[in-house]
């Protein structure tokens, strides 16, 4: 679907050849398509990672884990409607999500190698468990990427890179492609 | 307006082989800070960091520039395309190399059992295919790409190894498991090192193809 989606981009630039908001929006599109492709590739890491789990011991009861992966679930929808409704407020409502995950993530990991230490019988569980939270955290990122191309479309403004600017600018950027 | 265009190109293809240089630079700096131990190296990666997310933005504005302007078709269409997909690429080298970098200092007091891993031959074998693969780039060479293309296998059997080998030894050195843990996401980092060069290696061949295309064309074609 990536490859289909990559190609129809392809076939707009060339028959149409679009300017300004579209084709702004039309290179977003690209990336996004991107994104998705690799969300695709960490739902199945976590997937190989919860069948080698679901065949152990079980560990602690969890906590964090469902929290991050709820989060994480809802950062992903909001970018792809704030996308599919050119919403830059929830584009940036996601932006801030991002730290919480963060912290979650590091936090997860931080317990696990402890537990690790403590009980080296539960290794190989805590390794995949750490694994799931690694790909969670990765997801997150990448919604994140995806709200920053959906406020780059809606307000020729780049936010990324610049995480201490999650707020719109002041006065507009005036990019070079502006109708 | 043909001159200027193959021009606007040109720069474009400068700006990556500079953006290339500078994520090699900040690759052999992050291995060097990881397996010296030497975190002032480690922090100095991790500042030059916006300067490649400045060529990423700038390349990408510039692709966009072309596109709305030149609005190419066909071939250069592709090479366009192609270019924002290196582009992206080689972001994300940069990341890595910051992820490498950040791992320095935790481990600096393991540097024993690091070096006693497998995972600085690992690290080499990834960075020689950036390093080919931005070669490739920069001479057009296919057949170079594709040599990068089978080292990927070298590099995903050492880090399905490296796991097992890591594993292990966190089962009878219990006061290694932490320093093995750093490893085995350092290991994760450099698969997926090898996995954008293994990209870019790709995005080439499809360039140096899009020329051939080009170049069979003949000058008669052209509108």
């Amino acid at each position: 679907m990536e490859i289909e989606i990559g190609d129809a981009i392809v076939d707009l630039l060339a028959l149409q050849q679009p300017v300004a908001t579209d084709l702004r929006f039309i290179l977003a599109a690209l990336k996004i398509n991107n994104d998705l492709e690799r969300i695709g590739d960490h739902a199945v890491n976590i997937a190989e990672s919860a069948l080698k789990y679901a065949g152990m011991e079980p560990v602690k009861p969890f906590v964090d884990m469902p929290k991050m992966a709820q989060v994480t679930k809802a950062m992903l929808r909001d970018s792809i409607d704030a996308f599919i409704h050119a919403d830059s407020a929830k584009a940036r409502s996601v932006l801030i999500s991002d730290d919480t995950i963060d912290d979650l993530n590091r936090k997860i990991v931080g317990e696990l190698v402890a537990l690790m230490r403590a009980e080296p019988v539960l290794i190989e569980q805590a390794l995949d468990l750490i694994r799931v939270s690694r790909n969670l955290e990765r997801v997150a990122d990448l919604s994140t990427n995806i709200a920053e191309e959906v406020v780059f479309v809606a307000e020729a403004h780049v936010v990324k890179h610049h995480a201490e600017e999650k707020s719109p600018p002041q006065t507009r950027d005036a990019g070079p492609t502006t109708a | 307006m043909e001159r200027h265009f193959e021009r606007e190109l040109e720069d474009l293809k400068g700006n990556l082989v500079t953006m290339g240089s500078l994520v090699d630079g900040q690759l052999g700096s992050a291995c060097r800070a990881l397996f010296e131990g030497d975190t002032a190296r480690a922090r100095e990666v991790m500042d030059r960091d916006r300067e490649v997310d400045s060529f990423d933005t700038l390349i990408d504005r510039k692709c966009m520039d072309i596109l709305a302007l030149a609005q190419p078709v066909a071939v250069d269409l592709r090479l366009l395309m192609s270019s924002l997909a290196i582009n992206s690429q080689l972001e994300r080298i940069g990341d890595i190399a910051v992820n490498i970098a950040e791992r320095a200092e935790p481990l600096v007091a393991h540097r024993e059992f690091l070096l006693s891993t497998r995972l600085s031959e690992m690290a080499n074998i990834a960075r020689i295919m950036v390093r080919d693969s931005l070669d490739s780039f920069i001479h057009g060479e296919a057949s170079l790409a594709s040599r990068v293309l089978v080292s990927d296998d070298v590099v995903d059997r050492l880090d399905g190894g490296l796991f097992r080998s890591l594993v292990a030894e966190m089962k009878v050195r219990h006061d290694r498991i932490e320093a093995a843990a750093h490893i085995l996401i350092l290991s994760r980092h450099l698969e997926r090192l090898a996995d954008h060069a293994t990209n870019i290696a790709e995005d080439v061949i499809f360039i140096v193809e899009a020329k051939l295309v080009k170049h069979n064309a003949g000058e008669g074609i052209r509108p």
